[in-house]
């Protein structure tokens, strides 16, 4: 391991984001940016599992997720970013690996609800409920999602 | 300045300091709250610019108190972040360009939520948004993302 992140420290992308004084805070404020495009449509669909915002039809909902998808993206690439900036601060973190292990998570939680939920949802009319397995799953998506911003905003401070 | 040593000696500027997880948490509640009030007022934005237009233009009544919730969290949770430091932020210029922002990106944010209210027209699947409607909204998404940056830019930027 410790020679993959060497590895990874003295590549050239590790490098120019150590040198460059502007491109971590860019790719910090692309990173805060790109949450709440995650977080934004993710909150609409699961609160619209658990029964709010019933005036919307689920497939109008569903329509919102790829903007989630988007703000995902941004999301993975700037974190890349910030481990080749400084793979021997990220790697030992606690925070870090247990944001990692909840994106794993939230990541089965998406498997579940596409082919759990989202079939079964998908042509109801706005007046009926989804069940509790849906519920579930959305409770589920918004725990982990919070979690994961929370212990991203932790490291820094469960450093060695 | 009278001011900020009467912050400094509050109960609470004394907790945020002293407690080694009241400024880690209340941190991590401003990004979580941040997530819920940009991420739901894109999603209102980018509907009103014709995105997702399945999504009915008068149904985000619900969603706009969300946006409040998160407002509300962000409000307490940036005021108690400010009694850890008074000084840093009162007279950080970035610090009165975020609230500036905030201030403006609110009231647009009741503007919009004024005219996409469910009891005036009774506007269906499909509908659009008014040239003036839309042109706030890309105010307001523009306005949001710069709050971001100016958040980002308040830590990056340390004044003594």
């Amino acid at each position: 391991m410790t020679e993959i992140l060497f590895w990874i420290e003295t590549s050239a992308l590790g490098q120019l984001m150590r040198e460059s004084d502007w491109l971590f805070p860019m790719a910090e404020i692309l990173h805060f940016v790109g949450l709440s495009l995650l977080i934004g449509p993710l909150m609409v669909v699961d609160l619209r599992l658990v029964g709010f915002l019933r005036n919307i039809s689920f497939e109008a909902v569903y329509k919102l997720l790829p903007l989630s998808l988007v703000g995902f993206g941004i999301n993975m690439l700037t974190g890349v970013l910030f481990c080749f900036s400084d793979p021997f601060r990220y790697y030992p973190n606690i925070a870090f690996r247990m944001k990692m292990g909840l994106v794993l998570l939230a990541g089965l939680n998406v498997l579940w609800f596409k082919f759990a939920v989202l079939p079964k949802t998908i042509h109801m009319s706005a007046e009926e409920k989804a069940n509790v397995i849906a519920k579930i799953v959305a409770v589920l998506s918004l725990l982990i999602w919070f979690a994961v911003i929370v212990l991203g905003r932790m490291i820094p401070y469960l450093e060695e | 300045m009278a001011f900020v040593d009467w912050v400094e000696n509050t109960a609470l500027s004394i907790w945020m300091i002293d407690s080694i997880w009241a400024y880690p948490i209340v941190l991590s509640t401003h990004a979580v709250g941040m997530s819920i009030v940009v991420g739901t007022i894109v999603i209102v934005d980018i509907r009103i610019l014709g995105f997702a237009s399945k999504i009915p233009l008068n149904s985000f009544d619900r969603l706009f108190i969300v946006s409040w919730i998160g407002v509300a969290l962000n409000f307490l949770s940036g005021v108690a972040l400010f009694t850890a430091d008074p000084a840093q932020f009162l007279y950080h210029p970035v610090f009165w360009i975020k609230i500036g922002l905030i201030i403006v990106g609110a009231v647009l944010v009741y503007v919009l939520w004024r005219e996409v209210k469910p009891d005036e027209e009774n506007l269906d699947e499909n509908s659009e948004a008014s040239a003036r409607t839309k042109s706030i909204a890309l105010i307001s998404l523009v306005l949001w993302a710069c709050v971001i940056v100016a958040g980002r830019l308040i830590a990056y930027i340390e004044l003594n």
